[in-house]
């Protein structure tokens, strides 16, 4: 308790200017009605009718960068313009995090946190509303969560390594008779990410299986090919492992792929046996503004601007309508496209009840 | 030369007046307030904090500390890694300072300009640049390849030996700055006797020029230790993951786990295995006699 940062220091300077155009706006705004009607995603509706009027702001805490600035443009900017609520993002802290999702106070009405986090702490969060769930999760934990994305752990390499064809399935990753050079792979603690899982897979068990986790196996298979990994210590990296020619092929998400194809690299994934880690965002027990935080979860729910967010970001969406709405070539790259039916689902309840059985199993089998 | 003279408040009026040229007690006592204020709110405050947390479920953060099956190999090995880059860069450190104050005014230039430049560049830049060097097929590659000693891709990367040198670089200047400022308050005259007394240059060194750089040695190798015992990125981005530091468990401990009195209570473990450390070499080597 004694470290728990308190409001004030969690905010930056931006965030704090930016509170203030969000008074000032909010302020402005005072008239408008909430468009809280049939469809967010419209224009404004000046004439919503039963909706509540809303005012004041939302803080909205995620890891920054690209992915936020998707929100910004896709699910934000037509939510404060017809409702008048601005939307300040700030970068998640982890003290406040942990807090508020074990039901303390905070500045947070939304933070982004993976799926198992959310089963352990179902008691700590409000509720979505039944129409604005996102179907693809499981049905256990639907209320709970909303702005799904589906993260895939794939494994992704330069087109040009392997021109005859690359690895497919984890055991072909293993494979480094058949695919020669080093394997790019997550080297931090905390980064253990879906690699028990992807051991597993590459020892030949079936993908239902999997869960609950056999680190003892899972340690012995990453062994072996432990000579011919090399560690990055932030997502990041792997794109220049990739392209340094340090690493032939990396695991990570399938973000950081997207990310090298923009930068103009051909890369090839493999979603044969990729890994599906679902991503959600959670309110908070504690939440200061929850309404507006609430009407904001129908804006994320619709499966147009679900499909602009896919398309940007080559994460896969939350509510399985987007796909009518986003191109062949751009569900090639999302890991829960309808075509890619070898995916693996993570199981996030399992790994709620082991997550710290998975940090300490990981941290072991790195410093071993 | 007239020195003010400065009465706390509230303190009795000293005889401060009757002797100027000295520094009153009072005044010393005024000039000794910022610093142990600094280290107050700086030091105490947080080390506080960190013991009170690490005590928050009544002491069972050191029983789970001590459970993390990865802590207590990553403490030693922490441990035996400050030890190797204090050594190493004590050594090095001491023949760059000599290199410093022997060389010519534009060569002595350059070296310090090297020197304080590094020092100035943040850590992470650092550890980057040295990544790119040593990645297999990165900088040193290319260079050993102008010679045509390059074939295989270099195997430096991620492993032991390719840490090292990084992680001696990073903390050279504080080995360096210590003792050439101790090379430079050397009389000359004392040299020169030596010369006269017909002592040859190892014998001039060893028994003039060393005796007075030995606690400067001493204090930059106490500061490099300290400091290592900190270092987090450079291992684990130059090292590989079987090189990481206890500061990376204590890292995990905190952001992931979600146990941030395990945390403090490890932070608690290495500062206490630090301190009982340094004792026993004290009785070793009376460290603490020859420093200062």
């Amino acid at each position: 308790m004694a470290l728990t940062r308190s409001g004030t220091k969690a905010f930056t300077r931006r965030d704090i200017r930016r509170a203030g155009v969000a008074l000032g706006a909010a302020a402005t705004s005072l008239a408008l009605l909430a468009g809280c009607g049939d469809d967010a995603g419209d224009d404004a509706q000046t004439s919503g009718d039963g909706a509540a009027e809303l005012s004041g702001e939302i803080i909205w805490s995620d890891f920054g960068g690209p992915t936020n600035e998707a929100r910004q443009e896709i699910y934000f900017g037509p939510f404060t313009d017809d409702t008048g609520v601005e939307v300040t993002s700030v970068v998640v802290n982890d003290a406040m995090q942990e807090e508020m999702m074990s039901g303390g106070p905070g500045d947070y009405d939304a933070t982004h946190v993976g799926l198992d986090l959310v089963y352990a702490n179902m008691d700590n969060v409000i509720q979505i509303p039944e129409e604005f769930q996102d179907q693809a999760l499981p049905e256990d934990i639907r209320a709970y969560a909303f702005g799904t994305f589906y993260v895939g752990h794939a494994q992704g390499y330069l087109t040009s390594t392997f021109p005859d064809g690359g690895p497919q399935t984890w055991a072909d990753f293993w494979d480094t008779e058949t695919y020669p050079g080093k394997r790019a792979w997550p080297g931090t603690p905390g980064s253990y990410d879906s690699s028990c899982e992807i051991a597993l897979l590459a020892d030949g068990v079936a993908a239902e299986d999997l869960y609950p986790l056999d680190f003892d196996r899972c340690s012995a298979k990453l062994d072996e090919l432990r000579p011919e990994m090399v560690f990055y210590m932030s997502y990041p990296e792997i794109q220049q492992l990739l392209v340094s020619g340090t690493a032939a092929v990396a695991m990570g998400p399938s973000g950081q792929f997207a990310a090298l194809r923009n930068a103009g690299q051909d890369v090839t994934v493999s979603w044969d046996q990729a890994v599906v880690a679902p991503n959600v965002i959670a309110i908070p027990k504690e939440a200061p503004n929850q309404e507006n935080i609430l009407a904001l979860t129908e804006v994320f729910h619709d499966p147009e601007l679900q499909a602009q967010f896919a398309e940007r970001t080559n994460y896969g969406p939350g509510n399985p309508d987007a796909y009518e709405f986003i191109p062949e070539d751009v569900q090639d790259n999302l890991v829960n496209a309808p075509n890619h039916e070898t995916v693996v689902y993570q199981d996030s309840k399992a790994r709620s009840e082991a997550t710290e059985d998975l940090l300490n199993w990981y941290t072991e089998w790195l410093a071993g | 030369m007239s020195v003010p003279t400065i009465t706390m408040p509230g303190a009795p009026v000293s005889p401060a007046v009757r002797k100027p040229l000295g520094v009153s007690r009072a005044e010393s006592r005024w000039l000794l307030w910022p610093p142990l204020v600094f280290f107050a709110v700086a030091l105490g405050l947080p080390l506080l904090m960190l013991v009170t947390q690490s005590f928050e479920g009544g002491g069972v953060a050191y029983g789970d500390a001590l459970d993390v099956p990865t802590f207590a190999g990553s403490l030693m090995r922490t441990i035996v890694m400050a030890v190797v880059v204090m050594v190493l860069t004590v050594v090095l450190g001491t023949a760059y300072a000599l290199a410093i104050v022997a060389s010519p005014v534009w060569l002595r230039f350059g070296l310090l300009a090297a020197l304080i430049l590094s020092l100035w560049t943040s850590i992470m830049v650092r550890s980057f640049g040295w990544m790119l060097l040593e990645l297999p097929q990165g900088a040193l590659h290319w260079f050993l390849g102008l010679f045509g000693l390059a074939d295989e891709p270099l195997e430096l990367y991620q492993t032991t030996i390719g840490m090292y040198p990084a992680m001696v670089a990073v903390m050279l200047p504080f080995a360096v700055l210590p003792v050439m400022s101790a090379l430079q308050s050397i009389d000359r005259e004392q040299l020169n006797a030596a010369t006269i007394f017909g002592a040859g240059p190892l014998l001039t060194f060893r028994s003039v020029t060393w005796p007075q750089i030995l606690p400067s040695m001493l204090s930059g190798g106490v500061l490099v230790f300290v400091m290592a015992l900190g270092f987090y990125v450079t291992p684990l981005l130059l090292g590989g993951p079987s090189n990481m530091t206890v500061s990376g468990v204590i890292n995990a401990q905190m952001n992931q786990a979600n146990r941030p009195d395990i945390g403090a209570a490890m932070s608690i473990l290495l500062v206490g295995g630090t301190m009982i450390v340094y004792l026993i070499a004290d009785r070793l080597f009376r460290v603490s006699e020859k420093w200062g």
